[in-house]
C-alpha cells in the first residue's frame, strides 16, 4: 500500500562518474595532458588527504576552510529565510501586499548576486557581514518567489474545509496554509541554497578577513600554482553543495508524501 | 425547526460591470433529521447556495437562519462534504478526521478515541495512518464524512459528493450514507445532478431552475427505504422530476 520513495542511491547511479574519472586517470597516465595542469583523480584525492592533514596555507586545513564556509552559508541562510519566509507568506495571503511588493521584487531581482559584491565590501567591509549579505541575497529572492506562489496555489478548496469546520484564522494560517504551500517553499529553499552556496564561494575569491574559507583556498592555491589544490577545493565545493542539496530533496520529499 | 434559507439572493459582477444574478428569492427550511436534495439544471447555483447555507459566501439578498440564530460565517455546526473531498494531503487519515476536534480544543486522547469511533462506524478502520492519496475515491469521501461528522454538526451539507465516483462505488455510497442516516438521523441538504440518486436517498426533492435559480418544484419522494431502483414507484418519481427538468431546460 505505501509507495515510499526510495532514500538511499543505488551505487551503479555512480558508475558514468566512475568512467569519467578513469577515463581522466587513464589521460594523465598516459601522458595525454601534463599532470601539473590537469591532475588526475588520484593526485587530487591524494592533495586533499593532504590539505586535511597539513592545510593550506600550512595550519589551514581544508575541514576548517569548509567550516568557515558552511558558517557563512548558515548565517546568510538564517538571514534570507527570515526575511523572505514572512513577506513571502504575506504576499501570498495579502493581493494587496503583493501588488506593492512585486516591482520592486521585480527591479532587484535581476541584478546577479555578485554584482552586489563592490557594494557590499564597501557597506559592510571584508568578512563575516558582507559575504552573509551576498549569500542571504542569493537564496532570498528564490525563496521569496516559491512561497509566494506555494501560498497563492494552495486549492481553496482546503480553506473553506477547515473553516466549515471550526478553524480561525490562526489555525487556517498555521495547520493548512503553511502545510499547504510547504513543498513549493522547499523548492525554493533548495534552488536558493545552490545560488546562494555559489555566491558565497565567489564572494570568497575577492577575499576574506579571517583567513578560511573554501574560496579563499582556492585563490591561495592558485597564487601557489597549485592545481591539484585548486581542483581539490573545487571538488569539496561541489561535494558540500551536492549534500546539501540532498538533504533538502530528502525534506521536500518527506512534506509531499501524499500530495 | 432548523436550517431556514430565508429569501436568499446572490449576483455576480458581471462583464460591463452589470451584475449577473446566480439566485433568485430562495426559500428553503429544512427540519431536523429529514434528508431533502436539491436537483437542477447544471449552473443554476446549486454550489453557490450550499456555500451561502455553510457561511462560506454571504448572499446580495437574504439570510440563512440556524435555529433561529443568524449565520454570517462558517461554523462548525453547519458541516460541508465537497465533490473533491477536501481531505488535507499532508495529514493521516485519523489526523484528517481529528481536524474539527482539534479546532475545539479537545485534547489529544480523547479526539484519537472520537475519531477511531467514527473511523468504525463509517468503515474505514485500519487505515488511520495512511494518507488519503493512498486510499481508493470512495474510501477518501468516507473520511470525508466521517471528517465532518466528527465536528459534530447539526446539518450536513452535501456537494455532489459522489459526482466523482464511478457508477458501482457511487451505488455503494448512496447505500452507506442511507445506513448512516438511519442510525444517526442527521438533518442532510444534498446536491446532486443525478436522478436516481436523488430519488433513491432524499425523503424531499427540490427542484431549482435554470440559473439564476429559483425553486421551482418541491417532490416528497413516499416510499419506505432501502428502495428498489428498478419498482414502478421507483421509476414514476424519477419520470416525475425528468420531465420536470426537461420543461426546464427548454424553458430557456
Amino acid at each position: 500500500m505505501m509507495t515510499k520513495k526510495p532514500r538511499t542511491i543505488p551505487a551503479s547511479r555512480f558508475f558514468p562518474l566512475l568512467i569519467i574519472f578513469i577515463l581522466w586517470e587513464l589521460g594523465a597516465y598516459f601522458s595525454l595532458f601534463s599532470p601539473e595542469v590537469f591532475p588526475p583523480p588520484s593526485r587530487v584525492l591524494k592533495t586533499a588527504l593532504e590539505l586535511l592533514v597539513r592545510g593550506l596555507p600550512p595550519g589551514h586545513g581544508l575541514h576548517l576552510h569548509a567550516v568557515y564556509s558552511l558558517l557563512r552559508v548558515s548565517l546568510g541562510f538564517v538571514i534570507a529565510l527570515a526575511l523572505a519566509l514572512p513577506l513571502g507568506f504575506l504576499a501570498g495571503w495579502s493581493p494587496g501586499f503583493h501588488r506593492a511588493l512585486n516591482p520592486i521584487v521585480n527591479l532587484i531581482r535581476p541584478i546577479p548576486p555578485l554584482a552586489w559584491i563592490p557594494v557590499a565590501v564597501i557597506w559592510f567591509g571584508i568578512g563575516l557581514k558582507s559575504s552573509s549579505f551576498l549569500i542571504a541575497l542569493g537564496i532570498f529572492f528564490p525563496v521569496l518567489l516559491n512561497t509566494i506562489s506555494g501560498v497563492r496555489g494552495v486549492n481553496p478548496v482546503y480553506l473553506d474545509a477547515a473553516r466549515t469546520l471550526g478553524a480561525g484564522e490562526f489555525s487556517l494560517i498555521t495547520k493548512v496554509l503553511i502545510p499547504a504551500a510547504l513543498p513549493m517553499v522547499l523548492t525554493g529553499v533548495r534552488v536558493g541554497l545552490g545560488v546562494g552556496w555559489m555566491t558565497l564561494v565567489a564572494a570568497e575569491l575577492t577575499g576574506v578577513r579571517s583567513g578560511y574559507g573554501l574560496g579563499f583556498m582556492i585563490m591561495t592555491a592558485r597564487d601557489l600554482g597549485r592545481v591539484d589544490a585548486i581542483l581539490a577545493g573545487m571538488a569539496a565545493i561541489g561535494l558540500i553543495g551536492y549534500l546539501m542539496d540532498r538533504t533538502i530533496l530528502f525534506l521536500e520529499r518527506k512534506t509531499s508524501t501524499a500530495s | 425547526m432548523s436550517l431556514i434559507l430565508e429569501n436568499i439572493s446572490q449576483e455576480y459582477p458581471g462583464p460591463g460591470g452589470i451584475p449577473t444574478p446566480a439566485l433568485d428569492g430562495i426559500n428553503l427550511e429544512l427540519k431536523n433529521g429529514r434528508f431533502t436534495t436539491l436537483i437542477g439544471p447544471s449552473g443554476c447555483g446549486k454550489t453557490t447556495l450550499l456555500k451561502i447555507a455553510a457561511g462560506l459566501t454571504r448572499p446580495t439578498a437574504g439570510r440563512v437562519l440556524l435555529d433561529g440564530e443568524e449565520v454570517s460565517n462558517p461554523t462548525p455546526k453547519i458541516g460541508l462534504v465537497f465533490q473533491e473531498f477536501a481531505l488535507f494531503p499532508w495529514r493521516t487519515i485519523l489526523q484528517n478526521i481529528e481536524f474539527g476536534l482539534e479546532m475545539q480544543g479537545i485534547r489529544s486522547s480523547e479526539r484519537k478515541k472520537q475519531a477511531r469511533e467514527l473511523m468504525r462506524k463509517t468503515e474505514i478502520s485500519g487505515f488511520e495512518s495512511h494518507f488519503p492519496s493512498q486510499l481508493s475515491e470512495g474510501m477518501q469521501q468516507r473520511v470525508a464524512i466521517a471528517r465532518t461528522l466528527a465536528a459534530h454538526p447539526r446539518v450536513i451539507l452535501m456537494d455532489e459528493p459522489f459526482g466523482a465516483l464511478d457508477s458501482q462505488t457511487r451505488n455503494s455510497m448512496q447505500e452507506f450514507l442511507l445506513k448512516l442516516f438511519r442510525d444517526e438521523h442527521p438533518t442532510i441538504l444534498f446536491v446532486t445532478h443525478n436522478i436516481d440518486e436523488a430519488v433513491f436517498l432524499s425523503q424531499t426533492v427540490i427542484g431549482l431552475s435554470q440559473r439564476p435559480g429559483r425553486i421551482r418544484a418541491e417532490f416528497s419522494i413516499d416510499l419506505a427505504h432501502p428502495r428498489e431502483r428498478t419498482s414502478l414507484e421507483f421509476n414514476n418519481y424519477r419520470r416525475e422530476i425528468l420531465d420536470f427538468l426537461d420543461r426546464e431546460r427548454k424553458a430557456l
